[in-house]
Parts: structure tokens; sequence; C-alpha cells
């Protein structure tokens, strides 16, 4: 499909959220188009992030008995804003490793995601805000933003799920997706992930398989379109999607001869081919860094035992997650004492660890007068919000980067007005809506609105503010 | 942007705020929309009009389809279709009009770009289709199924990936793994297919060159006979004939067919292409991936070669028959378990005379190959794995058990007894489905004796561990779903789940629906070590906005408060006569409503009943065809069912049924 300069800025500021882009346009064609770079990652980690794991020791979290649930919640007042390097405040044991990066960590404190209903994960309604039953309803925020800034993998998703075996299921569907019922994939085994995204590139793609794939694909996407003539219409579009598939593979294998070899680390087999999760998922993250640093792709989402219960043996847990927040007593408002909070929390730190990993690489690369960070967002939550048990009466999130001075982001703690405090509470859908305003593409509202929260009147009218410039 | 979705309370609650009636846009090229405006302001305004619009919707001046509100059409389609709407209380539209409004949305939205989710043809919506016209009404003289790609089950795409990666997964949580209708071939797939084929071409296609002639080179895995090399000879193009005879055999390997004489030319054409500017190794290895990512390489295509007949139905040919009984009567299994099967097939499709152009030579086939003995001695295992799917009892690996331990416990050992009941009960073929519901008899020999077998059966304290079956107190247990496998994949993991207990009971026995859970439930049953499981959940579930959906699941599954959540029979809870009371609600037998004293008496009810064979025919149609019975199929159900009866409860006779009936042989374009 041709794309002008003229469309593609027409359907940026229309919303983006139709599958209007052409999944490969050029990233050099965006970067014609004025658009200027962004990366992003979203990492998502399973079982719930519990408030009191990323709380500031020395800022005072006001709790309440939730008035419409059986669980207790964090509700300030009025939003509490507040720099993160203020005097006596400090990150809380879970989040040491982003210490060292304090400059560009801002942790959020009660935005609402009722919308996508709990229980114990929330499937694509975390990334969607829409409920969670019967699978996506429509574009998830990781893929709506991918499509802002294409690239040769306009989407590249990643991670474990411990449900369903790397071998027996290479690839699984956890959280995101580009439309309505159109899950995204993510690769569980490293192996064949390195594989498949660099495989052709460090290998070593001679001009003459370059030339012979693109016609055999091309050859392929043709012949199989003569089928789909032949067929129903819900029957044609599976054919029409193979088809497609063909050239959509040949276009970005054609472009591979873009990518740098050199930049492509070697894959460690000792990690890649683990069993433990903690080895896999440094694996992943490996890739997810070199993905974005080859300028394969510019979105990059991480799994982190999403929609399952992953037991992290290489912790030294010998429960899965389930069992452990459960023996933590379902308290998300408590880091207590005893071996399973520690190990809980130990889990969390293995996870912001890999997030600070994936600052430390991306700040290693010099990009304009600063670095690739600087012009990338890292957005950690877990698809269960507040806890194993979720509610999403609240939401706690890590943000990492200003996308470019973008956001208001950085050295910040935000805590919005709890729930049922007052009708300034913010909701998740209405942070993407921020962060679609800041890739350039605002959209009205992200998602679907909490109509409980219509009737307490917060009509949830527009992007969260607070998060923008 | 999103599609709604809410079971009771349905547009109302989603919608709010929207008003259509203002901005309507007439498609006038649709005359329907003519009759759907008076359908909607006779079963709709009532309630949704302006000035006194129910959750904001207002659908008294609609006059047609507005596609600047898909969210609203979404929702009407969905909440009509599901029958959700209007609510049970008002009028009702009949059948008739009720399929011109849903179909009518549909085409509108279809046509205005939006997708339109068709849950009837998902896994879990099937029982939305009225029971009663299936079975007592004169059937639809000519069933058929839709032309449909339906894509491989991961184990027949590793049969031929040539051990490469597995592209393709199941989604769990479906009553129904494989249905045509929820899988296609994304990109990520085709990508991992694309590498498998190159990776097999290339292992095959290692040559050497030795006196200007190509050999095998050391290493190459070319497998015996394979008329490969004649295309990959040096400095000379392959004749027509090496050509047609090297990608004929490609074309046989993959897809068990000759290619077409338009496939030929069309690879040559490709060959010659790559020959010309990259060589002949290049295309060659080209031309031979070719087929192995044709469409049929990856999804089963019955297109139906046969004439179009009166009723716009395709039969399938011998070929296709005989393809589409090998994707559904053999799993990937060891021990060449399939062999005899294959053999069959095999020998039928090589045998001029036969020809498969009736049911009854289909019929015969098929008995032969479910009557084929298989070197493992167990029946075949397309047969026990519905099973499998239909009690949906493998989750219970996935139910965490704090105490004991889930190791003691010994979860696979149950799961591994349930199979070994279930394979005997098969074997037997008499009765099938009443004695799965309702035998005292049991396995207990896959529970190692740490994890305390016996009282996990019931049996008594001095029981010697055997592997022959052995006989439970009949007033304790009733069939699979009294075995410790079954109730711990229906439980927490602290606790009964009553509710899935009694969602499978209604839904799979008495032919029930239950909505999707609406987005302002939290499903959490408050801690409370002081109270029983019942009494905890009266707190929630009664609440009259609960009640609606979960007054027939409860009842149901509250009947099995007579076994613990490991699935041990229990008298006490709480230092308390245990109260396994229930009841069957509204069941749509009008005889079998009323109080149940405990699951046995209420499952030997159930069991009984017209209703839950029936329904065991559905869901039998369900896997066997991948897809949910419609209106059109009553006829291959009723034909099933009686051959299921006349056969004294034989699913041999019913799958056979099954496969030779029309919805198996015939493909249309609409269904």
């Amino acid at each position: 499909m041709s794309l002008n300069r003229r469309t593609l800025l027409q359907s940026l500021s229309m919303g983006a959220v139709a599958p209007f882009l052409a999944p490969l346009v050029s990233r050099v064609e965006a970067e014609s188009l004025g658009l200027k770079p962004m990366r992003f990652v979203f990492f998502i980690e399973g079982n719930g992030t519990p408030p009191a794991h990323v709380q500031p020791v020395g800022i005072e979290r006001k709790i309440i008995k939730n008035p419409t649930h059986w669980n207790q919640i964090t509700a300030a007042d009025s939003l509490i804003d507040m720099p993160l390097s203020s005097p006596g405040v400090s990150l809380s044991e879970p989040l040491q490793p982003l210490e060292k990066h304090l400059k560009r960590l801002t942790i959020i404190q009660g935005l609402s995601g009722r919308i996508c209903g709990g229980g114990h994960q929330n499937a694509f309604g975390a990334l969607g805000c829409f409920p969670q039953q019967a699978g996506p309803k429509d574009v998830t925020i990781d893929a709506a933003l991918a499509k802002t800034r294409p690239a040769i993998h306009q989407h590249v998703a990643l991670g474990f799920n411990q449900t369903v075996s790397p071998t027996m299921a290479p690839m699984f569907y956890a959280c995101s997706a580009s439309g309505p019922n159109t899950k995204v994939p993510h690769y569980q085994d490293p192996t064949l992930a390195y594989t498949m995204l660099f495989g052709k590139i460090v290998g070593g793609n001679t001009q003459g398989e370059v030339a012979t794939q693109s016609k055999l694909l091309d050859y392929m996407a043709k012949d199989i379109r003569r089928l789909v003539k032949a067929l129903p219409h819900e029957e044609a579009q599976k054919a029409e999607q193979y088809a497609d598939a063909f050239s959509a593979i040949g276009k970005r294998q054609a472009r591979l001869g873009e990518v740098d070899p050199q930049k492509i680390p070697a894959k460690r087999d000792a990690i890649y081919g683990s069993m433990l999760e903690t080895d896999r998922m440094q694996a992943h993250c490996e890739i997810a860094a070199t993905a974005l640093i080859t300028g394969l792709t510019n979105t990059v989402t991480i799994s982190s035992g999403g929609a399952s219960y992953p037991m992290w043996k290489g912790l030294g847990a010998e429960v899965d997650n389930h069992a452990l927040a459960h023996q933590c007593g379902n308290n998300p408002n408590a880091i207590g004492d005893g071996p399973q909070h520690k190990l809980r929390a130990k889990i969390r730190q293995f996870n912001t660890g890999l997030l600070a990993y994936l600052v430390d690489q991306l700040e290693a690369i010099p990009e304009g007068n600063g670095s690739m960070m600087d012009n990338t967002v890292i957005v950690y939550l877990s698809d269960s919000a507040e806890d194993h048990h979720d509610s999403c009466y609240e939401w706690p999130m890590l943000v990492l980067g200003n996308l470019g001075g973008r956001l208001k982001a950085g050295d910040r703690f935000l805590n919005v007005p709890g729930y049922h405090s007052s009708p300034e509470h913010r909701t998740v859908a209405q942070f993407y809506s921020a962060l679609m305003h800041a890739a350039g593409a605002p959209v009205e509202h992200f998602g679907m609105k909490d109509r409980k929260l219509i009737a307490m009147g917060n009509k949830q009218e527009g992007p969260w503010t607070d998060i923008l410039v | 942007m999103t599609v709604p979705r809410t079971p009771t309370r349905p547009i109302t609650s989603l919608v709010c705020g929207l008003v259509v009636s203002a901005s309507c846009m007439l498609h006038a090229a649709d005359d329907r929309a003519a009759k759907v405006a008076p359908l909607l302001e006779r079963y709709c305004a009532d309630c949704h009009m302006e000035g006194s619009e129910e959750g904001g919707l207002s659908l008294d001046k609609v006059h047609g389809f507005n596609d600047a509100k898909p969210d609203i059409w979404s929702g009407l389609h969905e909440q009509l279709q599901l029958g959700h709407m209007p609510p049970k209380d008002s009028d009702q539209p009949t059948a008739d009009e009720r399929a011109l409004l849903v179909a009518w949305i549909a085409d509108s939205l279809t046509a205005a770009g939006f997708h339109v989710n068709n849950k009837l043809e998902w896994p879990n919506y099937g029982n939305y289709v009225p029971h009663e016209p299936l079975f007592r009404k004169p059937p639809h003289p000519a069933p058929a199924t839709r032309i449909r790609l339906w894509r491989q089950r991961p184990e027949q795409y590793a049969a031929r990936n040539g051990g490469g990666t597995q592209a393709f997964s199941l989604l769990p949580g479906q009553q129904i793994l494989d249905f045509a209708a929820i899988y296609s071939v994304d990109e990520s797939a085709a990508e991992i297919v694309l590498r498998n084929a190159q990776q097999l071409v290339e292992r095959w296609t290692k040559v050497e060159i030795k006196d200007g002639v190509a050999v095998k080179a050391p290493g190459s895995q070319l497998p015996n006979g394979a008329p490969l090399l004649e295309i990959l000879q040096p400095d000379k193009a392959p004749t027509p004939e090496q050509f047609a005879k090297s990608i004929n055999w490609m074309f046989t390997w993959a897809l068990s067919r000759q290619a077409t004489p338009e496939e030929l030319a069309e690879i040559r054409d490709l060959y010659d292409s790559i020959a010309k500017d990259q060589g002949p190794l290049f295309a060659a290895r080209a031309a031979l991936t070719a087929p192995l990512l044709e469409p049929e390489a990856v999804y089963r295509l019955e297109l139906g070669a046969g004439d179009l007949d009166e009723q716009g139905r395709r039969r399938l040919s011998k070929t296709e028959i005989l393809s589409a009984l090998r994707h559904t009567l053999t799993v990937q299994a060891e021990g060449g378990d399939n062999w005899p099967v294959t053999s069959r097939l095999n020998a039928t499709g090589n045998a001029a005379g036969v020809t498969l152009a009736t049911s009854d030579e289909v019929a015969t086939l098929v008995r032969q190959l479910l009557d084929a003995p298989l070197p493992s001695g167990k029946p075949p295992g397309r047969l026990l794995a519905f099973f499998d799917e239909y009690f949906d009892f493998l989750k219970a690996k996935d139910v965490f058990k704090d105490i004991p331990p889930a190791t003691t416990f010994g979860i696979d050992g149950a799961i591994a007894d349930t199979r070994q009941l279930i394979a005997s009960i098969v074997a037997e073929d008499k009765d099938v489905f009443r004695t799965l519901l309702t035998t005292d008899k049991a396995y207990a020999g896959h529970v190692a004796n740490g994890a305390s077998p016996h009282r996990l059966y019931g049996l008594p304290a001095d029981w010697k561990k055997t592997d022959a079956a052995v006989a439970l107190r009949p007033d304790e247990h009733a069939g699979i779903l009294t075995q410790p496998a079954w109730l711990v994949a229906h439980s927490g993991n602290f606790d009964n789940d009553p509710v899935r207990r009694g969602k499978w009971v209604l839904e799979h026995l008495l032919g029930g629906t239950v909505p999707d859970v609406p987005v302002t439930v939290c499903a959490n049953v408050p801690p409370d070590e002081t109270k029983t499981l019942r009494q905890r959940f009266d707190v929630i579930t009664n609440d009259s906005y609960c009640w609606t959906c979960h007054r027939q699941m409860n009842q149901l599954g509250m009947a099995f408060e007579a076994y613990d959540h490991f699935g041990r029979y229990r008298l006490q809870e709480l230092m308390n006569p245990v109260d396994a009371s229930g009841a069957i609600v509204d069941s749509g037998v009008p005889e079998l409503d009323g109080p149940v004293n405990d699951a046995v008496d209420m499952i030997r009810k159930i069991a009984a009943t017209e209703r839950a064979q029936e329904m065991f025919v559905r869901y039998a149609f369900r896997y066997f065809l991948g897809r949910n019975e419609t209106l059109r199929d009553a006829k291959t159900l009723q034909e099933a069912n009686r051959a299921y009866e006349e056969s004294g409860g034989s699913l041999k006779a019913l799958v056979t049924s099954l496969l030779s009936s029309d919805s198996f042989l015939y493909r249309t374009a609409a269904p």
C-alpha cells in the first residue's frame, strides 16, 4: 500500500487505532516524515504488583477499607506529586536495582482499571482497557503505539508463560493485540526468537538467498490468493492472512540488509537454552535490547510470567507464584518479614533488575545529543493489577524514561487520588491516552470507560495530563 | 472503538450516553432496512426510547444502520443473537424476525468494514442453538458444513513438518479445543512454517558434484527413493518429465496428492526465473519448498469436489473423504498406533472399486477403521481424547493444592486412573455415556501409595494396591464426575468450586447456557474458616444481581459438597454433617426439576434423561466436526442419536453415524 505523509499524519491524528498502516512501513519512511524516533517497551510481570512493593520509603500512603470491595486500597485524598530524590525518601527494597536510574524513574500509584474485571489476571485487558473475557476486543496500547513508529518488525513480543511448555508451544498469546481478535504472539523460546529475529542477519544472507526467498514468497502469496476467490467471506480472510503473511515476511526480509550484524551479540546457549525462568528472562531482555538497538523494531512487549503462575526456581522458589501470594496472606499492603514475603520481594527485585539492564543497554547507544534511552519509555506493570487476587481499584506502575521529553517523568512519585476519594481520580486508560498523545497520535479515550466512575461524577475525559508535558 | 458485551444487562449498561436516533444513515441499497425499523420499534423501543432510554440507549427512531456507532450495533448483534435481549419477561420476536435482525446487523457491520464476532461459531457457545428443534422437529433435508479452512492440529502439523519447530498451539479454556472457526495462520506462525520447510529442503538437497554429476552429499537426509536428484543437476535444466517427477514426489509427501498441471507450470516458471538469475540449486530448492507452503500444508481444505446438488451443496470426493477421515481419526501416537487405520485408508484409496459415493459405503469404511485393532490394544486415541476434552479433567494438573503438596497428592495418578476407567468403558462400547456417568467401578492403581489412594477413592484402609478395577460404594460414587481427577479439575486451590462444577453439569448434561461474566463481577469468595463454603457463597451470589445467572449453577454444584476439594468423599464439614443438598432448576426437562440429596442422586437422575444423552451427541458432533451444530444439522444429530440408541449405546455406532452424515460429507458456500 502506498503511504504518503498526508495520510500517515491524518491517521495519527485520528487515533491510529484502525488497522490503517501497513504493518511494514519502513523506519526510513517514518523518519522522512519527520517523526521523532521513539521506542516503547512494556514489561508485564504476572501475579500482581502490590502497592507496598513500589511505595517509596519515607512517603506515607493512605490506606482505607475499600467501600465497594472486601480489600484495602490506596486512597490519597488529592494528588501527591513529589521528587523521588526528596530528602528522607528512598526506594523500597524490590526497586533497589533502579536506584541508579532514579532520574529516569517515575512511580505511579492509584490509577484504576476496573473495566478489566480483575480476579487473577486481566489478559488483554491490562494493556487494552476492556473487559478481560473472551479475547481482545480491540488494539492494546503497546500495539497501538507500535503503529505510530513502524519498523522492520512492527512489534516484537517475548517472554514466558508457565502454563505452556516452550517446546510444545513456541509462542503464546497473553496480553497484546493489534486489533479485535488479533492477538500478537510472544516468542517463548529465546533460541527460536533469536533465530527468527536475527538468524538471517548474523547467518550471512547471500544475495542469491535474498532474491530466491523474495521470488518464492511472491509466488506463494500469489498462489494462495487464488484460493481466496473460492471461499466464503470468513474463510477468505484466513487465506488472505496467510498470503499477507508471506508478503510481509518478504518485505521484511528484503530489508534485513539495513541491520548492522555487528550490533547483534552472539547467542549465549547457556542461558538461551536453559529451562530456568531467570535465565530465559535474561535472554529475552538481551533479545529485546538488541532488537531495539539494531532498529529492527521500535516496540517490544516482554511478559515475565504474565497470564500464568510461574515458579521462580532460579530464585529459590519451591512453589508457584499463586501459592506464594496465598502464603503471603493475599495482603498487597504489607511487605512482611517472613521468608515468603522476602521471596516475593526478591522476585520483583529480579524483574526490576531486568528493567535496569534494559536502561543500561539503551543508555549505551548514542542518539542525537544523548542516548537511545532518551527517546524511549519503558512501562512496567502487572497484568494482575495490584495483587495476585486483583480488584483493579489501583494499578501500580513504573515508568522509565520520558520519550524525548514528551512525558513529564523521571525522579517523580505520583499518587493519584483514590477511586472513591475524588473526581480527580485517574484511570489506567487515561494514562494510556496520555502515552498516545506523547507519541503524537492523540486519542480521545483509549479503551473503555469505567461506568461506575461516570455515575460517581468522574467522566474520565481526555488523557491524564499530570504525566504530560 | 470497542465491541461491548455483557450478558444480563446488555447494551443498556454499555453504551451509556449514546443516542442513535439523530444521525442515522439509511442504507438505501438494503431493502431489509425497511423491515428492521418496525422490529426495533416494536421489541426494543419500550425500554430504549428517547426520554426513557434504559442505560442511555434510544432505539425508537432508528431508521437504518449507523456506521458511526459500531459499538451499539455490535452489542445489539450479540444480545439478539444469543437471545439475551429483549429481556425474558418482554414480548419476544419470532425466530425469523430475530434471524432477520441479526443477519442485517452483521451484514451492515461487515459492509462498513467492521469485524463481527459470530459467537455461535465459537466453542463455548454451541448451546445457544435451541435444543428442541434439533431433536424434535422435522429436520432440514440436506445438512452440510460451510466451506472452511480448518487449521491443522499441532500434532498433524508436527507429523509433516520434518522435525522442525511447532508452529501452532491450541487455545486452552475451550470446551472443545480444535474448532475450525477460531484458528488461523498468522504471520509469526507462517514464518516458522517457512523456516521449517526451507530447513527440510536444505537437509534433503545437500549434493556434491562428482564427475559433473550431482550426487547425495555426506549428511544429506534425502529419503531413499526420493527422485529429487533429477532437478539438482548442475548446468542442466531438468526435462519437464524430470521436473514433474521431483515436484510430484514433494506434493505427495507433503499433501498426499499430485500437483495439478497448472501448479506444475507455475512452479516451473518460478524455477526458471530463479535459475536464470541465481542458479539452478537455488531454483530447485525454492521449487521443492513451494509444496510445503501450500495452504493445504497448514489447513484442512475440504471444498467439495463433487457436483453442485439441488440444495446448493457439493459432496466431498473420495480423496477428500479419505483425507478428512485421516485427520479426524488419527493422532500422532507412539507405538505406531495409527498404522492399521492409515493402511486401511491407503488401501481404500488404491482400491479402484471403492468409490465412497454413498453414505453406507463411508459408514462401512469408518466402522472398519474404528474396529481395526491397534498395537496398544486401547480404543482409538481420538475417541479417548474426546473424553479428555468433554470431561475436561486434565486441567486438574493446573489446580494447585497447598496441603498436601501436589507431589504427594498424586494428581497425575488420579488422572491416569480416570483415563483408564474411560478407556475400559469405551472398549466395552455398551451404554457408554450412562456408564461413564453412573458406574461404581474405578481404577486406583496409578496413585502412589504415599498419597493414600484408598482415602481418595473411599476404599477400606487395608486395601492393597491393584491394577484391576475396584468397586466403590454406589451411594458414594457415580462415574467420572465423582472421580478425584474431575473434582479437583473443577475446584479451586483451597476450596471446592460449586460454580465450576455446576456450570459443567448445566452446560454438558442439561444444555444450559451461562452468559460471560459481567464486568461488574469480582469473583471472590471471602475467606472465613468458621463458615462452610456454602455459607460463604450464600453471602455473595444470593445477591439478586448474581442470582440471575448463579441460581442454576450453584444449586447443581452444591450437590458435590459431599466431596472435599481433593475429591474425597466426606460426611462432615467443620465438625458438622455435610450438607450436600442441591437442586435442578429450570432445566428445560420439567420432570427433572426439583431438589436432589447429593451429587450421586443428581447424576443418576440426569443420566436417565433423553436430554443428557442428546447433549452428549451434540458435544460429540462438535468434537468430530470441529464446529457447533446449527439447526440445519438436525438430521445428522437425530440419526446419530438413533444409531447410538439402537446399538445399545455404542460410541462407535455414534461416531460412524456422524462421520458418514451429510454434515460431514457435504460442503456449502452458505450455512
